[in-house]
C-alpha cells in the first residue's frame, strides 16, 4: 500500500509541470492578447488608445518577451505564492481568487451532498424494486432532469420565483447585506438566497448518479454471493447494504477526485445566469479576454485539484477495495 | 452653442458667483436669485474683482446650513469638523431638476465586471477641472474651477480653484494637487507613455503652470479652440489627483528600492503598475483610502465580492440652493452581474434605480414595458452619440486594384446604399426604433446637415440597377455582373461574431445586394482579429456596430474624414506622400482642413470649416450606413426624483454625471 501509495505520488510531480505547460500554451493560442480585449473595450466606450500606450502596457505587463520567458516568470511566481496581476481586475490574482474561494466551495458542497442524498436511496431503490411505480417514476424525473439544462432550469425557476414572491433571486445576498461583515443575519440572507442554486445544482444535477448507481447495484443483486448470503438467512436490508451497495460504489469513489474541481468550476452557466459571485464566471470572463494569468491560474488550480483527487480516489480505492492494490 | 466666447464664459462664471450671493442673501427665494445675477453679471463684464470675491466669502460664512443627518451626530460628538470648515468657503451651488430632496437611501446599478467599470466613472468619479451643463452638450460649466478665463489667441487657459476646498480625507485640495498630476503622472513616462489626446493640440503637449496656492494656468504653443470642452469631457483620470496621499507611491518622494520592495509584496510587477492601482479611475478600483473631489467615495472595491460600493463622504464641495450640503443620497452600488440578463431581471423586479446602460437594446424594450407599472418606474428616452446601428465601410485603399477600382466607384457606393431596403431591416432586427438615416450628426450637436440625414436612404432598386448598368453592364450566368476584369464582383464583409444583430442585418443585405447583381459573403471573425484586419486595411468591406461621434463631432471625425481603418490615403498624407497611396485632391483636403481646425483662435471658425468638411464628405459619401440608430432608453424608479427624463447618452458627455448625481434623491410618499 505504501508503495502504491508512493508511485502514485511521483507521478504527480511530471503530471502538474505538463499542465502548467499546456495550459499557458493553449491561453496563448488564440490570435491577439489580453490588450486587444482591453483597446476594443476602451473603443466601445468611445475612449482612443495609441500605439505608444500600447506599447508601454505591452512592456510593464511582459507581454512583449518570448513565450518561454513569460513563462518561466509564471511558474517561478506561483512558487512563491505569486499567480501574477490580473490584467482586467489589476489586482493581485490570488486575492480575485480566494475572495471567491470559500463561498464557491459552500455552495458546492452542499449541492454535492444534497446530490448525493437523493441519488444513492434513489439509485438503491430502482434496483432493489426495480419495475415498480417507484422505479419508473425516479426513472423519469431522473430523464427529465438529466436532459434539461441547468442554465434553463435555472431561468425557468427565476421566473417562476419572481411571478410568485416578487424578488429577483439572482446574487447570494441582499443588496444590505452584501457589502457587510458575516453575522448571523446575513448568514439566513445566504440561505435565503442560496435555496434555488443548491436545488438546481443539487437535486436535477442527481439525475446521472441515480442512473450509475442504480445500474451498478443491479450488475450485483444477481450475483451469486448475494444468493449465498440470501440462503443463509441474512435479512435484506443489512444484505443489501453491506454487500452489494459496497461494490456498487467503486466507480463513484474513482471519479471523486473529479468533484474536487467541479467544486469551483462545474457550476458557471448556472453562476452566470444566477448571477452568483463563484470562481465560475470568473474564470470563463478571465479566458474570454485573455487575461492570461487570471486563466492561467485557475486553470492550473483545476489541474491540482484533479491531480490530487484522482491520487485520493486511488487511495480511497486501494482501501476500499483489496483487489485494486494489487492489480 | 456648442462653444463659449470670452464674455459668455464669464458670465457662466457669475452664474456661479451669483449663486453664492443668492444663497448668502435670501436662499428661499428664487426672485432674488434673477435680480442678483443681474447684478453680478455687470460686476464681472468689467472684471471679476477679489472685492466681489471675499464679499461672497463673509456672507457664506454666516449662513448655517444643513447636512446629513448622520454628520449632525458627528459634528455633536465631536468626531468632524463642523459644516463650515468642511464645505469649501465658495462651494458650488447646484439648482436642484425638480425640488430640493432629504437625505437618505441608495442608488442601485448593475454592471457586468471590469469592462464595464468607466460607468463608475461616469456616475460618481465626474469632478474635473471644468464640466458640461446639466441639460445640452455644448455648454461648459465651472467645476473645481470655480471660473476659468481663456487668452484671446486661446492658447491660455487659466483656473482659479475654490478658496477652502478638501479632499475627502479632509485635506486641502490645491494647485498642488493638480500640478502633481502634470509633473509626476503625465509627465512620467512609465505611468504615461503617450500623453492623452485631451491634453495635446496639433502635436503639441499642454504645459501646465501653477500661478499660486489657488490658480493654475494651462498653456499650448498653439491655439487650442476646443481645450475648454476637452476638460470637460471625461477620459477615466481627472487631473485632480491628491498629492499627499498618492506621494507614497511615487518615487519621487520616496526611496525607489523601497517603494518597488513595497509593490512585489502587494502582488505588483513594478511601482507603476502599483500606482496605478492605488489611484482611481480607467480601470483602477481597488483602493478605498484614495481621496476623492467625488459626492462619494469607495467602500467596498472591485473583485472582492458581489457589489462595489461608494458612500458618501463628509467633505463635499457642493451644496443645493437651500445651502444643504450634497449628496442627498448616503450610498451608490453596482452589483456585478455576469450576464445582461441578471441586469433586466434585475429592473423588471424594480431592484434597478436609475441605467440605461446595457438594457438599452430594443430586444429588452417589451418586457421592460410591460414591467413598467409593476416595478414602479418609467422609462426615459436619451439621444445617443450613435448615428447608425451599423455601416458597410468599403476598404477604399485596398491592396487589389480591381476592387480598390471598383470601391472607389462613388456610383457603385451610392447604388449599394440605394439597395438596401432599410425600413425592412428595422422592422425586421430593430423593432422599428431604427429608422433610416444617414450618417449626419444630431442637429443638438451644433452641426445640423440635412443633406447627410437624408443621403441615398431611399430604397429604389431601379437608381441603382441605372447606376451599376453604367459601370458593369456585363453579367454571369447566375446574374452577377462583372468587373473591369471580367471576374464576377464579389466581396467579403467581415463582422465582429458577437454582434448577431449586425449579422442579421448583412443577411439580409446580401440579399437586396444579390439583387441588383453584387455579390457578398460574410465572415464573423473573433473579435481580436476583425480588430487586426481592420486596423491593418486588410479587408474588402467591414460590416461595423455604430456610426459614432453625432453629438460630439469635432473630438473625433472618422466617419466624415477617412483616417482609420489602415486607410492608405491618410498614410500618405502623415507621411507627406512617403508611404501609402496618393488620395484625391477632395480627400487631402479634407485632411488639411482637419489639421487646421484645431489651431483656429475661434470656436466659429472651427465649426465654419467642419461644415465644409461634412459638405465635401456628403459629395463622396465614404461609408454606406445601412440603418438609422435605435434611440437608448432606461428605466428610473417613479419615487427616485430630481432626474431629468431626457439626457445623452455619450462618453464625452459622461451620463448621467452632468445631470449632477449629487442632487439625485427618493422622495417618500
Amino acid at each position: 500500500m505504501l508503495r502504491y501509495s508512493l508511485h502514485r505520488a511521483t507521478l504527480m510531480v511530471p503530471t502538474l509541470v505538463m499542465i502548467t505547460v499546456v495550459t499557458f500554451f493553449i491561453i496563448q493560442l488564440p490570435p491577439g492578447d489580453f490588450l486587444n480585449t482591453y483597446i476594443a473595450n476602451l473603443e466601445q466606450q468611445g475612449l482612443d488608445v495609441t500605439d505608444a500606450e500600447i506599447q508601454t502596457i505591452r512592456q510593464r505587463y511582459g507581454l512583449d518577451q518570448p513565450f518561454h520567458a513569460q513563462y518561466v516568470k509564471w511558474v517561478t511566481g506561483m512558487f512563491r505564492g505569486d499567480f501574477g496581476l490580473s490584467f482586467e481586475w489589476q489586482r493581485p490574482v490570488r486575492v480575485l481568487i480566494w475572495g471567491r474561494l470559500a463561498l464557491t466551495f459552500v455552495l458546492s458542497s452542499v449541492s454535492l451532498i444534497l446530490r448525493w442524498l437523493v441519488a444513492f436511496p434513489l439509485g438503491i431503490h430502482g434496483a432493489v424494486r426495480q419495475y415498480t411505480v417507484g422505479d419508473y417514476v425516479a426513472t423519469g424525473l431522473a430523464f427529465v432532469s438529466a436532459s434539461i439544462p441547468h442554465f434553463l432550469l435555472a431561468l425557468v425557476m427565476m421566473w417562476i420565483v419572481f411571478r410568485a414572491f416578487g424578488h429577483n433571486i439572482t446574487g447570494l445576498f441582499s443588496q444590505e447585506f452584501a457589502g457587510a461583515p458575516w453575522s448571523v443575519a446575513k448568514v439566513v440572507d445566504l440561505l435565503k438566497h442560496m435555496w434555488p442554486s443548491v436545488i438546481i445544482l443539487g437535486f436535477f444535477g442527481s439525475a446521472g448518479l441515480v442512473r450509475t448507481m442504480r445500474a451498478n447495484l443491479l450488475d450485483e443483486l444477481h450475483k451469486p454471493y448475494v444468493t449465498t448470503a440470501r440462503a443463509k438467512g441474512l435479512p435484506e436490508y443489512r444484505l443489501t447494504m453491506k454487500y452489494p451497495v459496497r461494490v456498487a460504489l467503486n466507480p463513484f469513489i474513482s471519479t471523486v477526485g473529479w468533484t474536487l474541481p467541479q467544486l469551483i468550476s462545474g457550476t458557471t452557466i448556472t453562476s452566470i445566469v444566477l448571477g452568483l459571485p463563484t470562481t465560475g464566471p470568473l474564470l470563463l470572463r478571465a479566458l474570454k479576454s485573455q487575461d492570461m494569468y487570471l486563466a492561467g491560474s485557475f486553470l492550473v488550480l483545476l489541474g491540482v485539484l484533479t491531480v490530487v483527487g484522482t491520487f485520493i480516489s486511488d487511495l480511497l480505492l486501494g482501501w476500499i477495495d483489496p483487489r485494486i492494490r494489487y492489480s | 452653442m456648442f462653444a463659449i466666447s470670452r464674455r459668455q464664459f464669464l458670465r457662466v462664471g457669475a452664474l456661479g458667483a451669483a449663486g453664492a450671493v443668492v444663497v448668502a442673501c435670501q436662499p428661499q427665494t428664487v426672485v432674488i436669485k434673477e435680480e442678483v445675477t443681474k447684478e453680478v453679471e455687470k460686476v464681472v463684464e468689467k472684471e471679476v474683482t477679489k472685492e466681489v470675491q471675499k464679499e461672497v466669502i463673509v456672507e457664506v460664512e454666516k449662513v448655517s446650513a444643513n447636512q446629513a443627518p448622520e454628520y449632525q451626530e458627528m459634528v455633536k460628538g465631536g468626531q468632524l469638523p463642523p459644516l463650515e470648515e468642511r464645505v469649501s468657503l465658495e462651494p458650488m451651488v447646484i439648482t436642484p431638476y425638480e425640488e430640493i430632496g432629504t437625505y437618505g437611501g441608495v442608488w442601485r446599478n448593475g454592471y457586468l465586471g471590469m469592462a464595464d467599470t468607466f460607468q463608475f466613472s461616469k456616475k460618481v468619479h465626474y469632478e474635473g477641472i471644468l464640466r458640461w451643463a446639466s441639460d445640452n452638450i455644448t455648454t461648459v460649466i465651472p467645476c473645481v474651477a470655480q471660473r476659468w478665463v481663456v487668452s484671446s489667441d486661446a492658447k491660455i487657459l487659466t483656473a482659479y480653484l475654490r478658496k477652502g476646498m478638501k479632499h475627502s480625507d479632509g485635506e486641502p485640495f490645491s494647485a498642488d494637487d493638480i500640478m502633481f498630476w502634470y509633473e509626476d503622472i503625465i509627465l512620467n513616462s512609465e505611468l504615461t507613455p503617450k500623453i492623452n489626446a485631451r491634453y495635446v493640440n496639433a502635436g503639441e503637449p499642454v504645459t501646465v503652470r501653477k500661478l499660486d496656492d489657488l490658480t493654475v494656468e494651462f498653456s499650448f504653443p498653439v491655439s487650442n479652440p476646443l481645450f475648454e470642452q476637452r476638460l470637460a469631457t471625461h477620459h477615466g483620470s481627472l487631473p485632480t489627483t491628491p498629492k499627499h496621499y498618492m506621494q507614497q507611491f511615487h518615487p519621487s518622494y520616496v526611496d525607489p528600492a523601497e517603494l518597488t520592495a513595497k509593490a512585489k509584496q502587494a502582488g505588483y510587477d513594478s511601482w507603476a503598475t502599483f500606482f496605478q492601482s492605488m489611484d482611481l479611475g480607467m480601470s483602477n478600483w481597488a483602493n478605498p483610502d484614495r481621496p476623492v473631489l467625488d459626492a462619494w467615495s469607495l467602500s467596498v472595491p472591485v473583485g472582492v465580492g458581489p457589489q462595489v460600493s461608494f458612500t458618501r463622504q463628509p467633505y463635499y464641495w457642493k451644496v443645493d440652493t437651500a445651502r444643504n450640503q450634497l449628496p442627498y443620497l448616503d450610498e451608490v452600488i453596482f452589483k456585478l452581474h455576469a450576464d445582461v440578463q441578471g441586469i433586466v431581471m434585475d429592473a423588471v423586479a424594480g431592484e434597478l434605480d436609475f441605467q440605461h446602460r446595457h438594457i438599452d437594446v430594443a430586444e429588452y424594450y417589451p418586457l421592460l414595458h410591460e414591467y413598467a407599472e409593476e416595478a414602479d418606474y418609467e422609462i426615459f428616452f436619451l439621444l445617443p452619440d450613435k448615428m447608425n446601428e451599423a455601416a458597410a465601410w468599403p476598404n477604399l485603399t485596398h491592396q487589389d486594384p480591381v476592387k480598390r477600382e471598383i470601391l472607389q466607384n462613388k456610383d457603385f457606393r451610392i447604388a449599394l446604399s440605394y439597395a438596401i431596403d432599410k425600413d425592412a431591416l428595422n422592422t425586421t432586427v430593430w423593432r422599428g426604433m431604427a429608422p433610416p438615416r444617414g450618417a449626419a450628426p444630431w442637429p443638438e450637436s451644433g452641426f445640423e446637415h440635412k443633406r447627410l440625414e437624408t443621403l441615398y436612404q431611399e430604397y429604389d432598386p431601379d437608381k441603382a440597377n441605372a447606376l451599376l448598368d453604367k459601370h458593369y453592364p456585363n453579367k454571369d450566368s447566375d446574374g452577377y455582373r462583372l468587373g473591369p476584369d471580367g471576374q464576377r464582383i464579389s466581396f467579403i464583409v467581415e463582422i465582429t461574431a458577437s454582434h448577431v444583430d449586425v449579422i442579421d442585418m448583412f443577411e439580409m443585405i446580401k440579399v437586396y445586394w444579390a439583387d441588383v447583381g453584387v455579390e457578398i459573403t460574410l465572415r464573423p471573425l473573433d473579435r481580436a482579429l476583425y480588430t487586426e484586419h481592420r486596423n491593418a486595411g486588410e479587408f474588402d468591406i467591414i460590416g461595423h456596430k455604430y456610426v459614432e461621434k453625432g453629438l460630439f463631432p469635432l473630438l473625433g471625425y472618422s466617419p466624415w474624414v477617412p483616417t482609420g481603418n489602415g486607410n492608405q490615403w491618410y498614410v500618405w498624407y502623415r507621411s507627406k506622400g512617403e508611404k501609402g497611396q496618393e488620395p484625391p485632391e477632395a480627400i487631402r483636403r479634407q485632411y488639411e482642413r482637419a489639421d487646421a481646425m484645431v489651431t483656429e483662435t475661434s470656436i466659429d471658425r472651427v465649426r465654419a470649416t467642419f461644415m465644409e468638411i461634412l459638405d465635401t464628405a456628403a459629395d463622396e459619401f465614404l461609408i454606406i450606413p445601412v440603418v438609422g440608430m435605435s434611440q437608448p432608453f432606461g428605466v428610473k424608479k417613479k419615487a427616485f426624483r430630481n432626474i431629468p427624463m431626457e439626457g445623452y447618452a455619450t462618453t464625452s458627455w459622461p451620463d448621467p454625471a452632468p445631470q449632477n448625481p449629487p442632487q439625485f434623491f427618493w422622495k417618500e410618499g
